[in-house]
């Protein structure tokens, strides 16, 4: 077959100087310049293009745009990507693509074999066929059969996707006719504007017909109106681009798919605009008769897209099967481009017919239906019903149906706008909006050109007065008079028999007999039949056929459509990229990482870096030559506990809390008193939230009178400061409390272990180190190794430690410097994995192990924190009417796991004589002790603190493991090393 | 996604910010029984109407205010300054 067959030689607007060669399926093809994958394969007589979802029956195109249900195709090479409608490709040089859903060809398909089973896959199959004996068995192969493309195997490396916001008076979605007017008379009043397409050119309808304005063809009005929006620096005309979502007040999310910009692969579009313009049109809908879907059966307003845009005429002898008047223009242009229409089969009565009729050389039949079509791997003939019953049969080779025109009320409907049924119509339109959108044109339900224009410039202006612009003055232009939109609806044909396969939805081989089983099953309200049948549920979303859905469902219960209603219309409007979602938020552009200036030093020794809460980076453990992760961490914590080690404790979060009421919040936050801590001295306490949950633990000091530092852990640090700006904002306006976050504003280095004050003597400081002059939780100011510091005595490890607070442009030259210093000590650097062995042996807390959401301070043993006398503190109330109710608590133990030296999980459950029965208990953490040379663990325990001695049993999936209950400290029980 | 009208910045996306849910009553006394204590914290008001609720603006200014919305449309009212009393009337909608 040669291109001309099927290629008009003078109609549409393809660039016919530019030759695009492509592959479809293997086969080498060429097509024009400004063509789309699926016209090109039209001129080319391909008509046979994929098979269909459940049944693989042979399919062809159907569609022009974003509508098409069945020709899906896979895109190869550069680009690579799956399920793109073959209507919306455009045609590049190099383009390869294949059919989805059929192998190895649509010609020659091994799982057509299907349909000789379709009696046993209706709807819903999988639920009653396929469990015997087990459905595990059949369901691998029931996947593979089903979906579509495959996914690309690789991320594609040169795609770049990029984000931009846009913020203007007026955004106008659509730019056919209505959209275009509105564009124009906005951008003339000064208003910022921006208007989006997805077609490749403007115009809309004014291209897919032979439209005519101010005399003369619509597509150079058309032409004239871009070059005035496109010199307007006011206006952002996008095309190609699909506005997929309407958001909360009047955000739009839009993707462009074609940016200008080379380098750009897609541009994804967050708009706000003061109004929106919806002028998105209306997209046809097929009919329901028995084999509605052989390749060679289309809508009419794709085969009058293809003669117009792309100068392709799919057949020689086409047959229209309309309920409608709007079809008759198709009639009209085909047969003045050459191409004699054999049949214009109206189901409506023929007094019903007007002016659309007027000058058609083709016999009408008017009052007849489409029965059935015939032909294989294309259409051959159809046979048509009279009213009285009787069937005539007739050859053609092309089939164009139009049940009428729906709204594009998507976006309308997303934006929480409701819809109504109109009967002239017979579907729905927008109705009520509830935010602060105008719909116009087709999608407003409004047919005819002429008074959908002069209602959009009514529209519009008031738009631009709302907007605060004056609006121009403007003389709609003339429009060719044309025979008023007039429909009859038809849900499905007559002398349907049980067993038609009349596809009510064609992509998901939904037949109209599948929603009759729905709804006989009890699947009767339109969302139950849309997700029993999966009507509606594929990648075109049931753009053609869903109406007709709820058509049938109000025939076949002899209810009204405005009682069934449409089901949810969600986003996207079409399939979109994930990368224009995303743009370049990614990894660590969407979610930074935190840094201590010592991040680089830890890399540089070869540190495994953790995440520590809250994007913190920290070193886990130094590896050692020779030696694996747990020989790192031994060396480490034995240095603690017997020499001296370093660790980096910038991220704890701190607090610089001061004001005449500053004393009174500190009281109200830890459930311990603080009244009486002394100026340069800190105490440990504990933040509870308001429903006695232990919310956060830290040290806080006392700097002068109403002036404190707070510090938190690294996590929560945010959490508290949250908590704390709403106490003071919302519960205690009046007091005068300043919170100044400096969690950045100090980095420490904490020396740790028997040696640490020797090497703090070492580094040289103006402060008196002594025990006796600088106790344990004491705080003071000073300089050490020359640089100003506050050397505070916390110890999160059980050993002496000094946690030499400095400024971030000191803290890389004094850690240098101690570890300088220390190497005579043997210092070594600390890393997490060793703080938590070490803070395990002691038994110290730590939220997210044995702060797991359900323990209490009393239940962590720490009963000594709730201030007998201070009771006024958050979260008091609330732990006290929690263990009212007498109920077992579950209790901080230590546990020694007989487990011949191997780690227990943390989270391991403890059960009763370790049953697989609900648990007693868990393991919070799990660790070699380096000072008792054995394997450790802390648990919470119902009852923990009776049963201590016992032995409970944990269970490690399969295995128990025996562990005695013990106090839970494993080291120095009194405190005293670390207040040596 | 939503614009807010902090009280200071004006109308920023609602990605600045935190919500915190539906306004409470004002913090009861000391010697309110368990239960009601219980309801204070527990039960906060769930309407399909108008709700006045709690915002921050974290990634701004730092103001914790109330504004009032409506569940479903989610049209936003009013922009009261926060107070402990002024907009925490037993949480009833206005």
């Amino acid at each position: 077959m040669t291109a001309t067959l099927f290629r008009h030689p003078t109609c549409g607007r393809v660039n016919r100087s530019k030759r695009v060669d492509f592959e479809f399926n293997g086969k080498v093809y060429s097509g024009y310049e400004g063509d789309t994958l699926a016209s090109a394969l039209l001129a080319n007589g391909v008509f046979l293009t994929a098979r269909s979802f459940k049944y693989h029956r042979p399919r062809g195109i159907m569609g022009a745009g974003v509508e098409e249900p069945s020709c899906l195709v896979e895109l190869l090479g550069e680009n690579a990507a799956g399920n793109h409608a073959a209507t919306v490709v455009r045609l590049q040089p190099g383009l390869a693509a294949k059919s989805v859903n059929c192998w190895p060809s649509p010609n020659f398909d091994l799982l057509s074999i299907n349909q000789l089973f379709a009696r046993f896959l209706p709807a819903g199959f999988y639920y009653k066929t396929f469990m015997w004996p087990n459905w595990h068995l059949f369901e691998p192969s029931i996947r593979r059969a089903a979906g579509l493309a495959a996914a690309p195997d690789d991320r594609i490396p040169d795609q770049h996707f990029e984000t931009r916001h846009w913020y203007g008076d007026v955004l106008i979605v659509g730019s056919g006719p209505c959209g275009l007017l509105a564009a124009l008379i906005a951008s003339r009043s000064g208003a910022r504007v921006m208007i989006v397409d997805d077609n490749t050119h403007p115009g809309g309808y004014l291209r897919k017909s032979q439209a005519q304005i101010n005399g003369r063809p619509a597509v150079d009005w058309v032409a004239a109106v871009s070059v005035e929006l496109d010199a307007n620096p006011e206006v952002t005309h996008l095309q190609e681009s699909t506005v997929w979502g309407y958001r909360e007040n009047n955000l739009l999310m839009i993707t462009e798919r074609t940016p200008a910009e080379t380098h750009v692969f897609q541009r994804g579009w967050k708009a706000r605009a003061c109004h929106v313009v919806v002028a998105t049109g209306a997209i046809e809908r097929n009919l329901v008769f028995n084999n509605n879907d052989r390749p060679g059966i289309m809508l009419a307003s794709a085969v009058q897209a293809y003669l117009n845009e792309f100068g392709v005429i799919p057949g020689h002898s086409p047959i229209i099967f309309t309920n409608n008047s709007s079809a008759y223009q198709l009639a009209h242009e085909l047969q003045a481009a050459g191409t004699k229409v054999a049949g214009m089969v109206d189901s409506r009565p023929a007094d019903a017919i007007g002016a659309e009729k007027d000058g058609l050389e083709t016999p009408l039949y008017a009052g007849h239906q489409i029965l059935t079509t015939h032909g294989g791997k294309h259409i051959t003939a159809v046979t048509i019903r009279a009213e009285d019953g009787t069937t005539t049969r007739f050859d053609c080779d092309l089939l164009a149906v139009s049940g009428g025109w729906n709204p594009t009320a998507h976006l309308f409907s997303q934006s929480r706008g409701t819809l109504a049924f109109d009967v002239d119509l017979a579907s729905f339109v927008p109705d009520r909006a509830t935010q602060k959108l105008t719909c116009v044109g087709a999608a407003a339900g409004m047919m005819n050109m002429a008074p959908a224009m002069a209602e959009t410039v009514t529209a519009i202006k008031a738009i631009i007065n709302e907007c605060g612009f004056e609006s121009p003055a403007f003389t709609l232009p003339t429009l060719a008079p044309s025979p008023d939109y007039h429909l009859q609806p038809l849900w499905h044909v007559d002398g349907m028999k049980p067993g038609d396969k009349a596809f009510v939805d064609i992509q998901n081989d939904v037949t109209l007999d599948d929603v009759g089983l729905a709804m006989r099953e009890g699947f009767d309200t339109v969302e139950h039949v849309k997700r029993y049948t999966t009507a509606g549920m594929g990648i075109d979303q049931g753009k053609i056929g869903n109406v007709n859905v709820i058509g049938n469902i109000a025939e076949a219960s002899n209810k009204q459509l405005k009682d069934i209603g449409t089901t949810t219309f969600r986003s996207p409007f079409t399939p979109i990229d994930f990368g224009s979602i995303a743009g370049q938020r990614n990894g660590a552009v969407v979610l930074p990482f935190r840094h201590t200036p010592i991040t680089q030093w830890n890399r540089d020794q070869g540190a495994v870096m953790y995440e520590a809460g809250a994007r913190w980076q920290r070193p886990g453990y130094f590896p050692i030559d020779g030696g694996d992760m747990q020989d790192a961490i031994n060396a480490e914590a034995e240095a603690v506990r017997y020499g001296v080690g370093v660790y980096d404790g910038s991220p704890l979060g701190k607090f610089d809390i001061s004001g005449r009421d500053a004393a009174a919040f500190i009281d109200l936050l830890y459930t311990n008193d603080f009244s009486n801590l002394k100026i340069g001295m800190g105490r440990y306490g504990i933040m509870l939230s308001d429903d006695g949950m232990i919310l956060d633990d830290g040290v806080t000091f006392k700097l002068a009178e109403n002036h404190y530092l707070m510090s938190t852990s690294t996590g929560f640090a945010d959490l508290v400061f949250r908590h704390m700006e709403y106490l003071l904002q919302v519960e205690c306006p009046d007091w005068q409390v300043w919170i100044t976050p400096v969690t950045s504003q100090w980095c420490n280095a904490t020396i740790c272990g028997p040696k640490a004050r020797d090497v703090l003597a070492a580094l040289g400081t103006s402060v008196d180190i002594s025990n006796e002059a600088f106790p344990f939780m004491a705080m003071r100011n000073g300089t050490v190794a020359g640089m100003p510091a506050r050397i505070c005595r916390v110890s999160f490890t059980g050993e002496v430690s000094f946690e030499i607070n400095v400024w971030p442009r000191h803290a890389k030259d004094m850690w240098v410097r101690i570890m300088e210093v220390g190497a005579p000590y043997g210092i070594v650097p600390v890393g997490s994995e060793t703080s938590h062995v070490l803070r395990v042996e002691k038994g110290f807390l730590s939220l997210g192990h044995e702060v797991d959401g359900t323990a209490d301070p009393y239940d962590l043993g720490m009963e000594w924190i709730m201030s007998l006398t201070k009771t006024h503190a958050i979260g008091r109330r609330s732990v006290d009417i929690r263990r009212s109710s007498g109920k077992p608590r579950r209790e901080l133990v230590g546990l020694i796991p007989d487990s011949d030296g191997e780690l227990v999980p943390e989270g391991a459950p403890i059960t009763p004589n370790g049953k697989r029965v609900a648990s007693e208990g868990f393991v919070s953490a799990c660790v070699w002790s380096v000072v008792n040379k054995q394997v450790i663990a802390l648990g919470l325990l119902t009852d923990g603190r009776a049963r201590i001695g016992q032995t409970v049993v944990i269970r490690d999936q399969d295995r128990a493991i025996k562990a005695i209950v013990t106090k839970p400290c494993f080291h120095d029980p009194k405190g005293q090393r670390l207040r040596g | 996604m939503l614009t807010l009208p902090c009280p200071f910045c004006g109308q920023r996306d609602e990605t600045e910010f935190q919500n915190a849910g539906p306004t409470k009553p004002a913090r009861p006394d000391a010697d309110v029984c368990d239960a009601e204590w219980i309801d204070w914290l527990t039960v906060p008001v769930n309407p399909i109407g108008y709700v006045a609720e709690k915002w921050w603006h974290a990634k701004g200014c730092g103001k914790w205010f109330t504004i009032t919305r409506h569940t479903v449309t989610h049209e936003i009212v009013t922009n009261e300054p926060v107070s402990g009393e002024a907009n925490n009337k037993n949480g009833e909608n206005p």
